[in-house]
């Protein structure tokens, strides 16, 4: 009972440590999602659509909205769907497969799967049945009907239906397929008795390819009109080879070279009725009619024509054919359609850019107007390789500031003077604005470095392009010319106001704020990694490891590299090698294990930072932390019997100080694993297959003697590395993690945290001292057990999911199968540090306070209730103030 | 009787249609309120994607574990009767996952072991016995319940609603009448002090009227003989002048 209590109180806890607040939500944080390309779409209205991606998604999209896409439906996992069909009355969409046998409705509205039906075979087509549901029939010649409650029956027509042309007669469908066979239905699913064959016109090579009104055309263009006994061929004079068209059950236009012929059908037989000429050379393009409108469309040289044939088709006087022409250069991926409402013609043009992008015009063509919008539905990138995280380089009007503040050349009254004069200029342009707005001038500065810029490759695009963590924003896209090189790296200069991205023939420098190319070089040996090494002046300059005998190439040529640096670097699957940086990597140690296969290595990162060396224990003794930063993690696995072992290496002298043997190893899932590194502790998780499928996590921290711990060594061969104590925890998570990451704060004096990226799509923010392996267990903790650690609580082999720790809250990640990348940068705020999630399906960032903002007030902090708190205050000392001189002189008086 | 031929050939149809090989494992999840609907239905305005499609915003997975501890994982989804299933499922053991984003389930865990029928039952996280007993088969579809809503957000509490509702006066002003009569009985306290400041006179005629009822009663009231232990008053009396004694004696 106790323990229970302890364990509701450290979740009470934890709950106002990292909760969201409300008022935070949506603001501090953004998401966008990247839906991909158009690959095919239907316009169920002239207001929006609804598209397949090739991200694998239905989205709708809305034209007059500030939100465009209104929803999205993940469809990856599933059945590969690559057609849309829309019911009469705009409320259903349809998603079929020509290739799997399923089909999926779904509410037009907000995106809800209505009905998914795992078919006999693939689905051939769909068509609204009256308003009373859809038909559709599968490629094995079945057909079916689906209610508007999503009940199915299945009709059998006396013969198969795969491909059918329908049409609706004196309120009867009429499905003519492909082959020939007709037959009418009512709205009762009643299917007619039918006498009417078209076997005797159609044949394997003269197929049924339109069918409108009671008119029916085929492949040989052949022309027949349909009655209630018999059928009738229609009389023309077309051949086999001339285009010939259905406009409608009693129009027929045919296209030849520089014209276009309108034909009638009158008691069977077509008459000529007019023929416009065109004098430059076109092509006929598919536009979709959306009745009453008919229409024709042409592609010329100079733009696109548009027939306007609507009052014509009725009337046959070719006065009333309206003729409309656009200078618009379609590509091959645009599509046009009609649409009809509030008895106006819109016509729509739809062209997809290929970036997530793509671009709707719109012609009214009662008016006479047009108008453009450009639609983003995915993001301007396709793939994201080497992601890093930078700050925004300082301004150099800030530059100049600073280096007055801290320059020491003059004299002090100078300096003063010097001071005395910018606070001035501050001062005087306050008040101009003031004067001139009435408000104070705001800074758009980001005083605490809250915003970031995150550098990643485009390997699709093949750019370098650069982000801000404010909004998503694109900074810059730069495009060196690389070829088909493979990215080796992305690496940030040490004044921070260049990133460097290293491909194996070629590097080249951009400036990070405006992604200007600064510099392009070509290397003829092949580039194989790059390093960060310091020079004898204490800079930090870019070595790029060339692939002869590993040669080291500096990016700048006139410096000296400081003595005894090493990199750790694994050469295959088995082996790693410990190398000191000269000019080239020389060798000084291996790890090689025979019959073991290397798995994952890791390092603590060099930007990590701790300001406590230590834990207070109850007994007033100190818990030193092993603070010793070249440590290596190496996870292998044993091939003859699958163990899995854990090492931990000194990477400077090869030095083992740690290995732990799994023994649930037979049943590690092996891409699983994962491993963050950070301050004294080693976290990894993994998915074990036996005896049930579950998600460990094991926790190391390490620890040793205060000599160990206070020492800033980087390097020591002349001292033992051996780690004192190791003590070690394996806990359960109920979700499966796919990445992992740890929250670094500026000073290091704030808390860490976990971050857990789970397959469910959420990032959940433990604290380590959730994940502490000094959690008592096996016994009743102790009130000095209480006092050993911060917030030490009794052990509980699984770690619940608070949903207050999600760091997403409501939004919803979609998480790759690989190339997810977390990224933490440090603010100028010790509380704070930026997070980053990002793949090739969303950019999410927020902030996180693992010791919650104890340096900055929170957003919802009300200035105004505080100042009526102190006024309140204020009056009830004025108003209690008699009351007190009364009593005091009552109190005296009775003296 | 139609309804009733109806969905039989419905079900006959669907049966039709099933042609898939291996055995079907469904569910359902139940007992979701009436205003989730209401909100989808009403299509209320949320700065989500996707927000009030809730149907799409579960992750339902059948995973199992192929050779060389390879994970395989079938997607299941959910259509607008919360139900899902999967078809053509070979023998094997696996475990569903059904997590959502927006609610708490009765259980997101379950194991599933397919042979000569289909079992599934709860799973549960770590080393903990899980429940043993049979939820479902492949004729009876698994039955999840709802049980709440997912709380993500912390809320401001700095309001003064808030801070008198969390009070131990909290009660008086949860309710109505309660809060009346509180008000009523803090207006007839402070009256007095109240008119002392802006009416002296009211307040001092009013306080004689109090005085010449109050003497009135004294003297028509008969006279009380104390029931209480004599000890008990004695020792209070004491005690009372005792301390006033004491105040005088400084």
């Amino acid at each position: 009972m106790k323990k229970i209590s302890c364990i509701s109180f450290a979740a009470a806890l934890f709950r106002c440590v990292i909760s969201i607040s409300l008022a935070d939500a949506f603001k501090s944080d953004w998401i966008q999602y990247n839906h991909g390309n158009l690959s095919s779409f239907v316009a169920p209205s002239s207001d929006g659509l609804v598209a397949l991606t090739d991200m694998n998604e239905l989205v709708k999209v809305k034209f007059d909205q500030d939100e465009k896409v209104q929803w999205a439906v993940d469809l990856r996992g599933l059945e590969n769907f690559d057609t849309i069909v829309t019911d009469k009355n705009e409320q259903v969409v349809y998603l079929f497969s020509k290739s799997d046998n399923v089909f999926h409705s779904y509410n037009l509205t907000n995106g809800v799967l209505l009905k998914r039906l795992v078919t006999s075979s693939p689905v051939a087509q769909v068509v609204s049945f009256f308003d009373k549901g859809v038909l559709f029939s599968c490629a094995d010649g079945t057909l079916f009907f689906l209610d508007p409650a999503y009940n199915v029956k299945q009709l059998d027509l006396g013969f198969k239906v795969g491909h059918f042309h329908h049409s609706y007669v004196d309120g009867l469908i009429y499905l003519v397929t492909d082959e020939g066979d007709v037959r009418s239905v009512d709205i009762d699913l009643s299917a007619q008795p039918c006498s009417v064959s078209l076997q005797s016109y159609t044949s394997r090579q003269n197929k049924v390819i339109d069918f409108k009104g009671t008119t029916i055309l085929t492949t040989n263009n052949d022309i027949l009109t349909l009655k209630s006994e018999n059928v009738h061929k229609v009389s023309s004079n077309f051949g086999k080879k001339d285009s010939v068209r259905l406009l409608t059950s009693n129009l027929i236009y045919t296209v030849t070279s520089g014209k276009i012929t309108f034909y009638s059908i009158d008691n069977e037989i077509t008459n000529e009725l007019y023929t416009i000429k065109i004098t430059e050379p076109f092509w006929l393009l598919t536009l979709e009619n959306d009745s009453p409108f008919e229409g024709i469309a042409i592609k010329t040289s100079t733009g696109l024509k548009v027939l306007d044939v609507s009052d014509f088709s009725d009337s046959h006087d070719p006065t009333l054919i309206r003729s409309f022409e656009f200078e618009t250069n379609l590509s091959n991926g645009e599509s046009i359609f009609s649409s009809y409402s509030n008895d106006e013609t819109l016509l729509h043009f739809i062209s997809n850019e290929n970036n997530g992008v793509f671009t709707r015009k719109t012609f009214n063509l009662n008016r006479g107007t047009l108008a453009s919008d450009t639609i983003r539905v995915g993001l301007p990138y396709s793939s994201i390789e080497s992601p890093i995280m930078i700050d925004f380089p300082a301004p150099e009007s800030k530059l100049d500031e600073s280096l007055h503040l801290v320059q020491t050349e003059g004299s002090l009254i100078s300096r003063w003077l010097y001071r005395l004069k910018r606070h001035l200029s501050q001062l005087g342009r306050s008040v101009a604005s003031f004067r001139r707005s009435g408000n104070f001038p705001r800074s758009n500065d980001d005083p605490f470095s809250f915003n970031k810029i995150v550098v990643f490759f485009d390997n699709v695009g093949r750019d370098l392009m650069a982000v801000s963590t404010k909004d998503g924003s694109s900074l810059w896209k730069c495009s060196p010319e690389i070829g088909s090189q493979r990215l080796v790296k992305i690496l940030e200069t040490s004044n921070g106001r260049e990133v460097v991205a290293i491909f194996d023939r070629s590097y080249h420098t951009v400036d990070s704020t405006s992604g200007q190319l600064l510099k392009s070089e070509s290397v003829k040996t092949e580039i194989v990694d790059a390093l960060q090494v310091r020079t004898t002046d204490n800079n930090e300059i870019i070595a790029l490891v060339l692939a002869n005998d590993k040669q080291l190439l500096l990016m700048n040529a006139n410096v000296k590299l400081l003595p005894r640096q090493y990199v750790v670097k694994q050469l295959d699957a088995q082996t790693i090698s410990g190398y000191e940086v000269t000019e080239t990597l020389a060798p000084t140690w291996s790890f090689k294990k025979d019959n073991e296969e290397i798995l994952l290595i890791s390092h603590k990162p060099k930007e990590s930072v701790t300001s406590s060396i230590g834990i207070a224990r109850a007994d007033h003794t100190v818990l030193y932390k092993y603070l010793y930063p070249n440590l290596l993690s190496v996870i292998t696995k044993v091939k003859s019997d699958g163990t899995v072992k854990f090492y931990l290496i000194d990477s400077i002298t090869g030095e083992l100080l740690y290995l732990h043997s799994h023994d649930d190893s037979d049943s590690l899932v092996q891409d699983s694993l994962k491993i963050v590194m950070d301050d004294n502790w080693i976290v990894y998780t993994y998915l074990t297959s036996k005896p049930k499928i579950e998600q460990r996590i094991i926790v190391l921290d390490l620890f040793a003697d205060k000599e160990k711990a206070s020492s800033k060594e980087v390097s020591v061969f002349n001292e033992s590395t051996q780690i004192n104590t190791v003590s070690k925890l394996a806990f359960n998570y109920p979700e499966v993690i796919s990445e992992l990451a740890s929250t670094r704060t500026k000073q290091g004096v704030t808390l860490k945290s976990i971050l857990f990226l789970t397959k469910s799509g959420n990032i959940y923010e433990i604290p380590k001292f959730v994940l502490n392996s000094r959690r008592v267990a096996n016994r009743e903790m102790t009130a000095s057990d209480f006092q050993d650690d911060f917030r030490m609580m009794p052990y509980d082999p699984v770690i619940n999911r608070n949903t207050y720790q999600a760091l997403n809250h409501k939004h919803l990640l979609k998480v790759a199968s690989d190339d997810n990348h977390i990224l933490v940068k440090p603010t100028l705020l010790e509380s704070t540090a930026a997070v980053c999630f990002l793949n090739k399906y969303n950019f999410f960032c927020t902030k996180v306070h693992p010791s919650l903002s104890y340096d900055t007030l929170s957003t919802y902090f009300d200035k105004v209730k505080f100042l009526i708190t102190i006024i309140g205050l204020f009056i009830a000392y004025i108003a209690t103030k008699s009351f007190l001189v009364k009593k005091c002189l009552n109190a005296q008086w009775i003296k | 009787m139609l309804e009733i031929t109806r969905q039989a050939v419905a079900i006959l149809i669907l049966m039709l249609l099933d042609v898939s090989e291996g055995f079907n494992i469904k569910g359902k999840i139940v007992g979701m309120p009436p205003e989730v609907k209401q909100i989808q239905d009403q299509n209320f305005p949320s700065p989500l994607l996707n927000g009030i499609n809730f149907q799409s915003r579960f992750t339902i997975e059948l995973l199992n574990i192929q050779e060389d501890n390879v994970v395989n994982s079938k997607r299941g989804v959910l259509n607008e009767k919360y139900e899902f299933d999967f078809q053509g499922v070979d023998e094997g053991e696996y475990e569903l996952d059904v997590i959502s984003q927006d609610f708490l389930l009765a259980a997101e865990k379950y194991k599933v072991k397919v042979g000569d029928h289909v079992e599934i039952s709860e799973e549960a996280v770590g080393p903990y016995p899980g429940n043993k007993t049979v939820l479902a088969t492949e004729e009876q579809p698994l039955m999840i319940e709802f049980k709440g809503y997912k709380e993500y957000y912390e809320r401001q509490s700095s309001s003064l609603v808030e801070m008198l509702q969390g009070s131990p006066l909290g009660f008086i002003f949860a309710n109505k009448t309660y809060t009346i009569m509180f008000c009523v009985c803090m207006v007839i306290i402070a009256t007095p002090y109240v008119l002392q400041w802006v009416n002296p006179e009211l307040a001092k005629q009013l306080q004689e009227i109090q005085q010449e009822g109050a003497s009135r009663q004294r003297e028509t009231a008969p006279t009380k003989i104390p029931v209480a232990p004599a000890e008990t008053k004695n020792v209070k009396n004491s005690n009372s002048n005792s301390s006033t004694r004491r105040r005088r004696g400084h």
